[in-house]
């Protein structure tokens, strides 16, 4: 049976399946090239490098997917949606092809036995897979899952594919005098009920199905450039060129850039090409928006939204004709200044992302544009200006930044002057805080006791910039990292020790070390190493249920997250896991300098109380372990405001160690 | 005798303020100690009335010319060095104040004569008048020599007692005529502070709020623990200028000075400015996670610690106690 | 119109400020400069009214350390010509420094018109002898007012709000050209980011206008400077909040207020 040797409209099938081919990969190809068109426009940055290493990434990440499966009701679903429509794919293509050359001597994939064998126990599963879905959306849907018009389409849409394919074959079998076989299971079954058809009616029927089919598929492709499934074709070079493909994802630094881009976008041409890809890869699945501390606390950003606006207003106004002043502005109109400025930098959003989408990148070069027009809050303002004059966001003189040593009892030695094997980088929080003091005061001790060669740089370090490049003031940031490299380079050391970290992230991965990156730990990893060499003079064992706080900048975005739980393991403490740990641990809510800015949004819950939350709902457990001073600051914090002061205490990972060396 | 000590008198809206009986009561120590005589200058339409009032003085001086009221400094200055040069005053006083703000500068640059600002002590010493000023917000002091005994003294409010300068003496009273130009800078109306629904200036107890406070919804917090103390809350002016109170609530140079029985001073650092609204208060318990804190000097108590952690125990602990 | 607004750089207190070996001076090992606080509401006032009513925004300094870094931030911010005067601040009383502003307003290089306004800071903590607004007005003859909070311009006159005690304030008309010490803008000084300081630093030159040295740098002399003894000091609680709360409780309940 060949579906084309028709007569439609006084047209011969074929000339008809021309036609229709023409008409859909015209009109889908002329909408590609204007979306190419508009990445284009966007600025240059260079994802073009190491193309094996890229090649590997992508294969894994669009092939195996396993970032899908993280949420497990659609993950294997989504799995076979995905193959199935590979499959489908080919198949189609195959017999497009063969429909458009009929003189090519190759049979339809329906007559291959295999092939259709194939097709028909895809279409199956599939179709359970399907329903799966429906019923999941229509009787158990998810709180966070909005019923779109695209996704019913799609859903729609396949499931008639899948359908028109067993009728099809259903109605083959029929039109061939109802022989079935098992290469055919469902269409043979499905044929049963047709048994009653005619030959000449059920071939039509069989006809009738292909062409429904084809014209489907053909309907999709026009479709498919104007909804969210143009991820399909998007997302695969989305992962292609994704960062983490190469290089740290924490890294804000960008490639091969031909501008300057510390002014940050204004309008969405001075996105990187990249950056606006991520709208035409975004499935729109909203893990990111589930996984945003910022979203649950009640403010208006959803990292989804930022990329999905970003997408819109791009098609929107790039592709109409002059705008001229009546254009919506980027910031401002299309996205507002509240949502710039309630980001963690946290990561979860990049974390989860199956696509692989950067959204806090993209969340920086806004607020780079809100820092350049000077549209930056008051408490912030004086911070940048305190970090610009004292290189410490507290305001304090820079003289002050090594005070705590002179109560510490201890002759800390002064890299400046002397070599030393460490080099501690205190940070501002440890230095100047004084509910941290008394920790630092400990973590050096502990230090000294473990017979550390180790040495500060006093009054020559300044913020490492990591908060200043975050809240989007770049200048500054490339201001305090030269001072930083400066005295960094007049000191002789062997590798960095830094308490918070912030510092560590951005020393380790956005300082430009020219080759000669020095050895940049954790104190937490020291502290592992010490263990574990046996350097660490524990006198005796705590006991007790804690948990561990993952902090974003050593988990997320360092992969640190084995060495303090050892430590901890060590000391004897039982170690309770909060459900949100590791890569999915809970911003307290301080990074990207919201600990800076003042809490105006009416908030529902601060993610520093939800988390503590979270903690007091494990049994037994009464201490809270963190091994960042901001988390000190923001979770005791939050212990006192929830109530909890008699239920759970925080703790550094430090004074713990301190406790058992006493 | 030595060359008289002039004192301009200060006045705002009918009265005279305190910072005029501070300068009487200076300028009466540093006159004995001179053997000068001490006169005021009292200026424009309301001058006659009020001169009885500064017994303190031997003579009081009246230019009872409508446009020396609110008239600018320029013009003010210019009417004192006629004043000078009429009675042959050596020292002039004014106040360190918005409301003189200017006038001694424009007078030492008319009469050729220095300027002492922040005068917070003064006495004569081996026939030379040495001034203690206060600099960088009273970080440090200077002690100051006027050259050939002849100045202009800006005296700082709260360094010296108002009540030196009052007594129930009436003053000999002198009108003079004074030629005054017409200034080029003219009043024009008043703007009242919206009339707060509370007189701060009248409590017993304030409970004053500063940068520490943090946030808006925080000041709440304080608001609770003024009303179980039964006053108001009252703050410095980086609060005000946040518009977290109304300006009748501001406190210091530029707000209102205070004097309640009580004044808790939480998260407020102690500048000079607000130290000026507040320096008469009988009790000052100040709340301030910075050891180093000015306000430490001049409180009575303090506790080092977070404001935003006490207040709420505080609160607690004050119903308690009131049952 | 044409603004000008006359910036001082003062001590940064958030050091420690100590007395120099001779008594009479500041240490300078540790010392700072920070511009005056109200200096720099004097600039965001005039950046605000040339962005109302448009013009030019001079900014017009004597040299002191880190005063570049100053006027490039201004020049960032807004202001369109950055003038130095090659004499050194130390050591010179405000007096001294009125006269050397006053010498480049006599200049062809300090055009007064008839829309001139000057805007210095309305005080400073360091101004022994007097405010720079006043002598500078007195120098130049020209009408003055000080601790202005508001300034609003319509054709050749100043409506400007002066604060006076216990939240009242005024208003007064002023004919320019006028000296007003500004002692806060109608809006917070604004933020300019680092790499537009950096762009002015490239792109735009500090002037400097030929000046002499007042040959009487201080009015006063000095006798000595030191730092206050401490003359009481609040007594200290110590302790958790309750154990505090209790004591304060304790103190309010003496001074009859419980």
């Amino acid at each position: 049976m060949d579906p084309v040797k028709i007569t439609l409209f006084g047209l011969p099938g074929v000339a008809l399946l021309w036609m229709l081919t023409i008409a859909a990969f015209g009109i889908f190809g002329h909408r590609a090239w204007q979306l190419i068109g508009l990445l284009r426009q966007g600025r240059y940055e260079d994802r073009f490098d190491q193309v094996a290493r890229r090649m590997v990434h992508a294969a894994k990440h669009v092939l195996l997917q396993p970032r899908i499966f993280n949420e497990r009701s659609i993950g294997l679903p989504h799995f076979l949606i995905f193959w199935g429509f590979v499959v489908y794919v080919i198949c189609f293509n195959w017999g497009l092809l063969r429909g458009l050359f009929p003189f090519l001597p190759v049979p339809y994939p329906e007559e291959v036995k295999a092939a259709n064998l194939f097709l028909e126990l895809f279409s199956v599963l599939v179709l359970i897979s399907l329903g799966v879905a429906v019923v999941r959306r229509l009787f158990f849907p998810p709180k966070y899952l909005h019923l779109s018009r695209d996704a019913n389409v799609i859903l729609g849409l396949i499931g008639l594919l899948m359908l028109s394919m067993l009728f099809g074959s259903a109605f083959h079998i029929v039109s061939e005098g109802g022989r079935t076989s098992a290469w055919m299971p469902f269409g043979s079954l499905l044929s049963r009920a047709f048994a009653g058809l005619s030959p000449e009616t059920a071939h039509s029927l069989a006809a009738g199905m292909w062409w429904l089919h084809t014209m489907l598929v053909l309907w999709f492709l026009v479709y498919l450039p104007y909804s969210k499934h143009l991820h399909l074709l998007a997302s695969p070079f989305n992962v292609y060129f994704s960062q983490s493909a190469t290089r740290p994802v924490g890294d804000l630094g960008v490639a091969g850039a031909k501008e300057d881009l510390s002014a940050g976008a204004a309008r969405w041409q001075e996105l990187t090409w990249k950056q606006l890809l991520s709208g035409f890869s975004c499935a729109e699945c909203g893990r990111c928006d589930r996984s945003c501390p910022a979203t649950a606390s009640g403010s208006p950003l959803q990292p989804q939204q930022i990329v999905h606006k970003i997408k819109e207003h791009m098609v929107q106004v790039g592709l109409k004709p002059k705008n001229g002043d009546g254009a919506p502005k980027l910031i401002g109109d299309v996205i507002t200044e509240r949502e710039i400025w309630a980001c963690t930098t946290c990561m979860a959003c990049m974390d989860c992302c199956a696509v692989w989408n950067e959204q806090v990148p993209l969340i920086v070069a806004l607020r780079r544009h809100l820092v350049t027009e000077g549209r930056v809050e008051r408490t912030v303002q004086d911070m940048l200006g305190n970090l610009q004059r004292y290189g410490n966001s507290f305001g304090k003189s820079d003289r002050m930044r090594a005070k705590w040593t002179q109560t510490s009892g201890l002759k800390i030695k002064d890299a400046r002057k002397e070599p030393v094997e460490h080099l501690w980088l205190v940070g501002d929080y440890a230095s100047y805080d004084p509910r941290c003091e008394d920790i630092t005061k400990k973590t050096a001790k502990v230090f000294a006791q473990a017979g550390l060669d180790f040495g500060l740089l006093y009054e020559a370090e300044r913020n490492a910039g990591n908060d200043v490049r975050r809240v989007g003031e770049e200048g500054l940031f490339e201001m305090l990292r030269d001072k930083n490299l400066m005295a960094l380079g007049k000191a002789k050391f062997k590798s960095i020790l830094t308490t918070d970290p912030h510092t560590y992230h951005t020393l380790k991965n956005e300082y430009p070390w020219n080759g000669n990156r020095p050895d940049v730990r954790h104190y937490t990893e020291v502290l592992d190493q010490l263990v574990a060499a046996g350097k660490l003079p524990l006198k005796k064992k705590l006991a007790g249920r804690v948990t561990y706080h993952d902090p974003c900048y050593l988990g997320r975005y360092n992969g640190i997250y084995d060495a303090p739980r050892r430590v901890l393991q060590a000391l004897g403490l039982e170690l309770v896991e909060m459900p949100r740990c590791r890569q999915h641990s809970y911003c307290c809510g301080a990074g990207g300098g919201r600990i800076w800015m003042e809490d105006t949004e009416k908030v529902e819950e601060r993610p520093a109380e939800n988390r503590i939350r979270e903690a007091v709902a494990l049994e037994g457990v009464r201490t809270f372990v963190v091994a960042c001073p901001k988390d000190i600051a923001m979770f005791r914090d939050a212990v006192k405001t929830t109530g909890h002061e008699d239920r759970l205490v925080v703790k550094d990972l430090a004074e713990l160690v301190a406790e058992a060396m006493e | 005798m030595a060359d008289p000590i002039l004192v301009l008198a200060e006045q705002l809206r009918g009265e005279v303020t305190d910072i005029t009986f501070e300068m009487l009561g200076a300028g009466r120590t540093l006159a004995a100690a001179a053997g000068a005589p001490l006169h005021v200058a009292l200026l424009g339409s309301e001058a006659a009335a009020l001169a009885s009032q500064l017994g303190v003085a031997d003579k009081v001086w009246v230019v009872d010319n409508p446009q020396l009221d609110l008239a600018p400094a320029g013009t003010v200055a210019a009417a004192l060095k006629a004043l000078m040069d009429q009675t042959q005053a050596g020292i002039v006083l004014l106040g360190c104040t918005n409301v003189s703000l200017g006038i001694g500068s424009m007078l030492a640059a008319l009469a050729g004569l220095p300027l002492v600002n922040f005068c917070r002590a003064a006495r004569v010493e081996g026939g030379a008048v040495v001034c203690t000023s206060q600099l960088f917000g009273g970080k440090i002091l200077s002690d100051v020599k006027l050259p050939d005994g002849r100045g202009v003294v800006s005296i700082y409010p709260g360094a010296f007692p108002a009540e030196a300068g009052r007594n129930d003496q009436t003053p000999p009273v002198e009108k003079v005529d004074l030629p005054v130009e017409a200034p080029k800078v003219t009043f024009k109306q008043y703007l009242e502070p919206e009339a707060g629904d509370v007189d701060i200036t009248k409590q017993d107890v304030l409970v004053g709020v500063g940068r520490g406070i943090q946030t808006q919804d925080n000041v709440e917090l304080a608001e609770e623990l003024a009303q179980v103390l039964g006053g108001a809350t009252c703050a410095s002016r980086p609060v005000i200028d946040q518009g977290w109170l109304p300006l009748s609530r501001q406190v210091g140079k530029s707000g209102m000075s205070v004097k309640p029985r009580v004044y808790l001073a939480l998260g407020i650092s102690g500048a000079p400015e607000h130290w000026e609204g507040i320096q008469n208060s009988q009790c000052i318990i100040a709340v301030n996670t910075d050891p180093r804190a000015p306000i430490f000097d001049g409180a009575h108590y303090g506790v080092v610690g977070d404001v935003l952690e006490l207040l709420p125990v505080l609160t607690e602990k004050v119903k308690a106690r009131k049952g | 119109m044409n603004l000008y607004v006359l910036l001082k750089m003062v001590p940064d207190t958030v050091e420690e400020l100590d007395v120099s070996a001779d008594g009479k001076s500041l240490d300078a090992e540790f010392l700072r400069f920070k511009l005056n606080d109200p200096d720099e509401h004097a600039l965001e006032q005039a950046l605000l009214l040339k962005e109302k009513h448009g013009g030019k925004v001079t900014v017009v300094t004597l040299d002191a350390p880190e005063v570049d870094d100053v006027l490039f931030t201004a020049l960032a911010k807004g202001a369109d010509r950055a003038v130095k005067l090659p004499v050194d601040q130390a050591g010179l009383g405000t007096t001294a420094i009125a006269k050397v502003i006053a010498e480049f307003f006599a200049s062809h290089a300090g055009e007064i018109t008839a829309d001139t306004l000057l805007l210095p800071g309305s005080q400073a903590i360091d101004d022994l002898e007097g405010e720079v607004a006043p002598l500078l007005a007195a120098a130049l003859q020209l009408p003055y007012l000080g601790v202005v909070c508001q300034v609003t311009v319509t054709e050749g006159k100043a409506t400007v709000t002066k604060e006076f005690a216990g939240g009242l304030r005024a208003e007064f008309e002023v004919t320019l050209p006028a000296v007003l010490g500004i002692q806060s803008a109608e809006r917070p000084p604004r933020y300019v980011p680092v790499a537009k300081v950096r762009a002015a630093m490239k792109s735009a030159p500090i002037e400097t206008v030929d000046s002499t040295p007042p040959d009487r740098p201080l009015q006063l002399e000095i006798e000595r400077m030191y730092k206050p003894e401490a003359a009481g000091r609040a007594e200290l609680f110590e302790g958790a909040p309750e154990e505090v709360a209790d004591k304060l409780v304790d103190v309010l309940a003496k001074s009859g207020v419980i």
